[in-house]
């Protein structure tokens, strides 16, 4: 026991440690180079720094590296709940259909938006607040009808179904629309951390701030979970609460990244599956924070390579978490079952 | 003296559909003592499982009482069931890591704290419940790696660490060769003998149940006997529910012989 816990207190320092290297790569990295040196002073020492790196430093690259740690945070955390919560390792943060009513919100504003007339109100705002309109509705429509469902298996299959229809709509709108608007909508869909102001990341850092604070009250129902519904059952554990809380948070999260960053892809489903080839473990009170850690730099990571610029173009950064995630967990997976078998 | 731990009045069970009700059992009346080895017996199909999902709360019961220390069931929270009775089911675990150690300590969840800490109070009524069910060398291994005897060795070491006065198992010895069967049932009577638990189980091994339990529980077409191995009433009825032509009920070994 107490030896696994030391074990687990090395690797949380050495992944502290290596989050916050990645920080002063990943600000350093872009198309214009800043020294280590001049990114610590822009941080801690203001007065000593070329005023150039400050603005950069405080108006893109800091923001754009908070919003990534927050972005891995927020997806690791919700892709573990649901793959503890349905005991099913392909269940994702987006399995609730909350990407999908996101696209379609962000899809009936973009493609939609000439026809319906609405275009002329647009703002900075529109897009995020279409997309969590759009994500609230799917949600509740897939909460509404799991409601009655006891069967956890058929609920994520509901999400699914739901995920197909909207994109079936979504087909039949890009179809109609003009090629500047698809363009626009296709943007979008690749997602993008950089498009954050300060006040937007003080919004979105305290609504992942109180999701994490409400899932100290889910640990235990969590851990339970393992064993199975029924053994859940009669350890006391109320089911029907447990998932509503679950869902909540998972909502809040997803939701709110979603809003800001688009429909980042892959993250959630892998950074859980990471985590537990790295710790090893089951117990949610060590798994909660690792996949928050493990998200965190992974997403760091995702972004400094989307930024290694290939002439004056960025890579959409959801192409980088498929591109270089989807190998990583492969390799990882296989050398598991080789050390096992 | 018997103390009676459990006791079922009127009790009718089976399922409730929207429309109608299925009623797989019913008029059953029951009492269960502290310290009692009970076996629950019926072929395939009679509501064993329905009877222990009931008791266990899983089920709704469609008339009748439950009491434990007669508090109706009625008036029992979730957490007051979780300390009053555990099971042991036949579902399988879903894909976890979760170490012997960690997966019986699971079982101290209705008395640890908001974060499920585990004191050295839980740690050792967790080393005492793997003494009793010979799991202590287990200890660090992974679940997910047991083979089915050792696996349902640790499912009972988790229903004792979570202390309670009764425990339900069902069909603890389907998967496992003879050997294990009789070690589990072994483990079972010196269980209800050293703790003084009530322990019910529903199972398809008629000798072995002969064998150990204090009392039988015969489910058969919607009828109902509680009663010792060796009386009459019970004599009769195992004979009525399994003999066949290739099995019959030998009333001075008291087995069944096939």
């Amino acid at each position: 026991m107490h030896s696994t816990q030391k074990k687990y207190y090395s690797s949380f320092s050495f992944l502290a440690l290596l989050l916050i290297t990645l920080v002063f790569i990943n600000i350093s990295t872009g198309s214009l180079s800043i020294p280590f040196k001049e990114i610590w002073n822009a941080l801690f020492q203001s007065s000593k720094v070329d005023e150039s790196y400050q603005y950069i430093i405080t108006n893109y690259r800091l923001p754009k590296s908070i919003t990534s740690i927050l972005t891995g945070i927020g997806l690791g955390i919700s892709g573990l709940l649901m793959q503890t919560y349905f005991r099913n390792p392909l269940a994702g943060p987006f399995v609730l259909g909350i990407s999908s009513g996101a696209s379609l919100g962000v899809a009936l504003l973009i493609m939609g938006g000439s026809f319906l007339g609405i275009l002329p109100y647009m703002n900075g705002l529109s897009i995020p607040i279409a997309s969590s309109l759009g994500a609230f509705l799917v949600l509740s429509v897939v909460m509404i009808t799991a409601r009655n469902i006891r069967n956890t298996m058929s609920i994520l299959i509901i999400g699914l179904m739901f995920g197909s229809f909207t994109s079936a709509i979504i087909s039949i709108l890009s179809y109609f629309s003009s090629a500047s608007e698809l363009q626009q909508y296709i943007f979008w869909s690749f997602g993008s951390l950089s498009n954050l102001q300060w006040n937007e990341i003080y919004l979105l850092c305290s609504l992942i701030f109180i999701s994490c604070l409400s899932l100290l009250t889910i640990i235990k129902p969590l851990d339970a979970l393992l064993l199975g519904e029924n053994y859940a059952k009669s350890l006391g554990i109320s089911l029907k609460k447990t998932q509503n809380t679950v869902f909540i948070i998972t909502s809040l999260l997803t939701g709110s990244i979603t809003a800001f960053v688009g429909p980042i892809a892959f993250i959630g489903l892998a950074i859980p599956h990471i985590t537990k080839l790295v710790f090893k473990t089951s117990n949610h009170k060590t798994l909660l924070p690792a996949v928050a850690i493990i998200g965190a730099i992974v997403m760091l990571i995702c972004d400094t390579l989307s930024h290694i610029s290939l002439g004056n173009k960025n890579l959409p950064i959801n192409a980088i978490t498929s591109l270089f995630g989807a190998p990583v967990v492969i390799w990882l997976l296989v050398s598991k079952s080789k050390k096992t078998a | 003296m018997n103390t009676t731990v459990l006791s079922v009045e009127n009790l009718s069970i089976g399922y409730q559909s929207s429309k109608k009700q299925h009623v797989i059992c019913k008029d059953i009346h029951f009492d269960l003592y502290k310290g009692e080895l009970i076996c629950l017996l019926g072929r395939n199909g009679s509501g064993k499982s329905t009877l222990l999902k009931t008791i266990g709360n899983m089920l709704p019961a469609l008339q009748g009482t439950i009491k434990i220390n007669n508090i109706d069931y009625s008036k029992l929270s979730s957490l007051d069931f979780a300390k009053n009775i555990a099971v042991v089911l036949t579902e399988s675990l879903p894909e976890n890591s979760l170490s012997v150690f960690e997966t019986i300590a699971l079982g101290r969840q209705p008395y640890t704290n908001w974060l499920g800490k585990i004191t050295e109070k839980d740690e050792q009524i967790v080393l005492n419940a793997m003494g009793l069910t010979d799991t202590i060398d287990l200890k660090n291994r992974l679940v997910n790696q047991l083979s089915d005897g050792q696996l349902q060795r640790v499912m009972i070491a988790r229903a004792l660490a979570q202390d309670t006065p009764i425990i339900l198992l069902d069909e603890p010895t389907s998967h496992l060769d003879i050997h294990h069967k009789i070690n589990i049932f072994k483990i079972l009577g010196k269980i209800s003998q050293e703790t003084q638990k009530t322990i019910l189980i529903s199972t398809h091994e008629i000798n072995l149940a002969l064998k150990n339990a204090h009392r039988l529980l015969i489910i058969n077409n919607a009828t109902f006997e509680i009663g010792k191995a060796i009386e009459d009433n019970i004599q009769k009825n195992l004979a009525c529910v399994f003999n066949s032509d290739d099995i019959t009920y030998d009333t001075n070994s008291n087995q069944f012989l096939f």
